[in-house]
């Protein structure tokens, strides 16, 4: 599970970057920025959950309740 | 498991049917400003040298313009033949508004030819020739200007389209 979703990511980060680089070289550096926002947008809300989960463990880990 | 795979699959092909469809659109438009410089030209001649009704000459340029200018003629030259009192210039500016949908031209493209068709068979010879020698050469700007875009924007849109089906799926999966 852990390692499907690395895999994810680096899919998400692989396909933004060639995104964007093709944007650029059409001259549409705006719009390759804001694939690059989104990317990072959605690249961050997958690990968002999962760093909520290491918290919870962190907490649960010292009983920290 | 096969499910998945089909929903992966048709995920990724809609994206990149609407990137191929807009690089077309790209592709078509400078072909189809060709079309219409090759009818005016036709249309200079009949005007200059032949003094051809409209409908007449406005069949001949229609087969020297290709499959989407040509039809847009080649409607007109129906719309002047059926009669009703119409001025050349309205049967032109009917049929290019009723090929609006199929037609890949940008508003400043219209804007030459709704330049252009008022004067049509509405002047003397020479006044008509001179506004169509204006209009083939703003056509041919605009042409240089889409061949310029297609270059740089067919490509462009295909990769798009193509990359963020596989993004969704990515996303999605």
């Amino acid at each position: 599970m852990d390692v499907q979703l690395l895999f994810r990511i680096a899919g998400v980060g692989i396909i933004v970057a060639v995104m964007a680089t093709v944007l650029k070289q059409a001259g549409k550096d705006e719009q390759g920025q804001m694939v690059t926002l989104v990317g990072v947008l959605v690249v961050l809300m997958m690990v968002v959950t999962l760093l909520g989960k290491f918290f919870n463990l962190v907490k649960a880990t010292f009983g920290m309740y | 498991m096969t499910l998945k795979l089909v929903g992966a699959a048709l995920t990724v092909l809609a994206p990149s049917w609407i990137g191929f469809q807009i690089a077309a659109r790209y592709g078509r438009r400078p072909v189809e400003l060709r079309g219409f410089q090759n009818g005016l030209a036709v249309l200079v001649t009949e005007v200059e040298y032949g003094a051809t009704p409209m409908p007449d000459a406005l069949r001949s340029a229609a087969r020297a313009a290709g499959p989407v200018a040509g039809a847009i003629l080649a409607d007109a030259a129906r719309r002047l033949e059926a009669g009703g009192g119409i001025t050349p210039g309205e049967a032109l500016s009917d049929a290019l508004a009723e090929h609006r949908g199929s037609v890949c031209l940008t508003p400043a493209d219209e804007e030459i030819l709704a330049a252009l068709f008022p004067v049509l068979g509405a002047s003397d010879r020479h006044d008509q020739v001179r506004h169509l020698r204006l209009a083939l050469d703003r056509l041919a700007a605009a042409e240089a200007e889409a061949a310029d875009e297609r270059r740089r924007y067919e490509r462009m849109y295909r990769y798009v389209g193509v990359l963020s089906g596989l993004a969704l799926v990515l996303i999605l999966m």
